[in-house]
């Protein structure tokens, strides 16, 4: 016990991160936030055997600097050196900052490599994108952020709706059976661990587990733009591989990107939202009536919590989003979304989530008057 | 007080004795900070036990003769130093205990804090493998080789998070801004 106390001692041995060094943020000159402050207090480094692990804490305090208000924020993390094509980010959505009120953004992340690799910044932060009230955007949208933060936005706006509607119609404790309805479903909903790899298989299979085709099934909704014709995947055990699935436009316009949503049921009867399936063609554009093909050439491998097994039987997908060429985005409604299937294997939205915190945190009262804000 | 990190580190590998682990969890059980420790620890831990054994290109057994010497030579220089013995006594039993315990941990220390480790190379026993990206409550992890990157999720218990071929997010209320933050790492 002794020698393992001195080997952690002397081997793993954590030293406070010199940020100039480490880390460089980069926010463009015109920016509309600026940041005010960048507290690095819990980073450090740990040496383990010939790795270099660094484990990055930060909070950086930053200020709306523009005239209007800001709905969300997304900070681009380069860590190229670390990982060829490492690129990340992280977004606060549901904002309501004033011009010249500041806002924390946190970013936690750790980074593993050999001891003496590269030298320079380990970790570039700039700024992806920021919306603003009024759906415009700000950004170099490197990472997409300005689809992502809109579609979070008519979502939050969506649900604020509902709830609002709800507060009218049945007043505060038709509210709070709707928050304590929506958290009963936020810790029954199960998430499985995800493994991702994007050429070949992510594990050798046994060979009673070979693989096999299993084609999706479909919950259409009434009034989506697209519908999902056919699809299917290579299923072996845990694994899915290469999914593909064949939609039309039923819509009068084009459509330039969408996204179905997929759910895996496994042979215990448990039903999970495995993830989505984006469509990869940068310059797809989906004329009215017309039919297109997505495919991901990727293996996706699940797992239960606390190792227990888990064995793909189905799959079913429907659409979560679509982008037209005009840059107008469509999503589900609450009426759709309370398809029993659905509501039972979809996270809320992000507003969702934080109006069911504020709750469960601040109660009901708390919950008015900040739906009375919008 | 906290504990030291080391003892939290013996306490995330299942390395403490009943009694100072029992201590241990009312500690950690109770305290916040001390408890995200024990996480990175056990999440540190659970990455290395993740890769294809050991580092490569260590040939440990040069090394491992290496810290018998240095363990012998620390021995023998505590003799040469040592009084000659003018009456024979026993050694108590008691002082053993304390005293090699000690200099085994002080040779150990030493010879790890001189010896520096050779850098990984890249893999070239198992070649170049493709990215590996994963997800779960506690970080999305993008790996390639002997490098990795993660966005963590230390700030909340209820952690959502999607996937598809491009990359993945996660989502979490931030249990001390109030804020839903999102992290994206994608495979592109």
């Amino acid at each position: 016990m002794l020698v393992v106390g001195g080997v952690l001692a002397a081997g793993a041995q954590p030293a406070p991160v010199q940020p100039a060094s480490s880390f460089k943020i980069n926010f463009p000159a015109d920016s509309p936030v600026a940041v005010v402050n960048a507290d690095w207090g819990e980073s450090r480094t740990t040496t383990l055997g010939g790795a270099l692990v660094l484990e990055l804490h930060s909070a950086l305090s930053l200020r709306n600097s523009s005239q209007a208000r800001i709905r969300g924020v997304t900070l681009l993390v380069l860590a190229q050196e670390v990982t060829p094509g490492g690129k990340a980010s992280v977004s606060v959505p549901s904002l309501d900052i004033r011009a010249g009120e500041t806002f924390p953004v946190r970013i936690d992340l750790r980074l593993l490599r050999p001891v003496g690799a590269g030298g320079g910044p380990l970790v570039e932060i700039g700024l992806d994108g920021v919306l603003f009230d009024n759906l415009s955007f700000y950004g170099p949208n490197r990472l997409n952020s300005r689809r992502s933060m809109t579609v979070w936005e008519l979502e939050a706006r969506r649900d604020r709706r509902h709830f609002k509607s709800i507060l009218e119609a049945q007043g505060p404790e038709g509210l709070r059976k709707e928050m304590l309805a929506s958290l009963a479903r936020q810790t029954e909903r199960t998430n499985l661990d995800v493994q991702v790899t994007r050429r070949g298989r992510a594990t050798a299979v046994a060979a009673a587990e070979r693989e096999h085709p299993v084609q999706f099934a479909f919950l259409r909704l009434a009034e989506a733009p697209l519908e999902p014709l056919s699809g299917l995947a290579q299923v072996s055990g845990n694994e899915a591989r290469a999914p593909r699935i064949e939609v039309l436009n039923r819509s009068d316009r084009p459509i330039r990107y969408f996204e179905i949503g997929w759910i895996i049921k496994d042979r215990q009867g448990g039903q999970f939202l495995a993830g989505s399936l984006p469509a990869s063609d940068p310059s797809l554009k989906l004329g009215p009536g017309q039919k297109s093909q997505v495919v991901e050439e990727a293996t996706l491998k699940f797992s239960r919590r606390m190792g227990q097994p888990l064995a793909i039987e189905a799959l079913s997908g429907f659409v979560s989003q679509v982008e037209f060429a005009d840059g107008h985005l469509w999503i589900p409604s609450r009426a759709a979304l309370a398809d029993p299937l659905l509501e039972r294997v979809l996270a809320p939205s992000p507003e969702e989530q934080r109006l069911t915190g504020l709750y469960r945190r601040r109660g009901l009262v708390a919950l008015v008057n900040e739906l009375k804000k919008f | 007080m906290h504990p030291s990190e080391a003892n939290l580190a013996l306490y995330a590998g299942g390395e403490l004795g009943l009694w100072a682990r029992m201590r241990m969890a009312g500690h950690v059980s109770c305290c916040e900070v001390c408890s995200r420790q024990v996480e990175e620890f056990r999440g540190i831990r659970e990455w290395m036990q993740s890769q294809d054994g050991m580092p490569a290109g260590i040939d440990w057994g040069p090394l491992a003769a290496e810290l018998k010497a240095n363990i012998r030579l620390g021995l023998a220089a505590g003799q040469c130093v040592a009084p000659a013995p003018q009456v024979v006594r026993p050694v108590s039993g008691w002082r053993a205990a304390v005293v090699l315990p000690i200099l085994l941990v002080v040779v150990v220390g030493w010879w790890l804090q001189s010896w520096a480790p050779p850098a990984l190379p890249a893999a070239k026993s198992a070649g170049p493998r493709g990215l590996v990206l994963t997800a779960s409550p506690r970080a999305i992890e993008l790996q390639q080789d002997d490098r990795a990157f993660a966005l963590l999720s230390p700030r909340s218990a209820e952690v959502t998070f999607s996937v598809s071929g491009q990359g993945a997010r996660s989502r979490y209320v931030d249990s001390e801004t109030g804020y839903v933050t999102i992290s994206h790492v994608s495979t592109q």
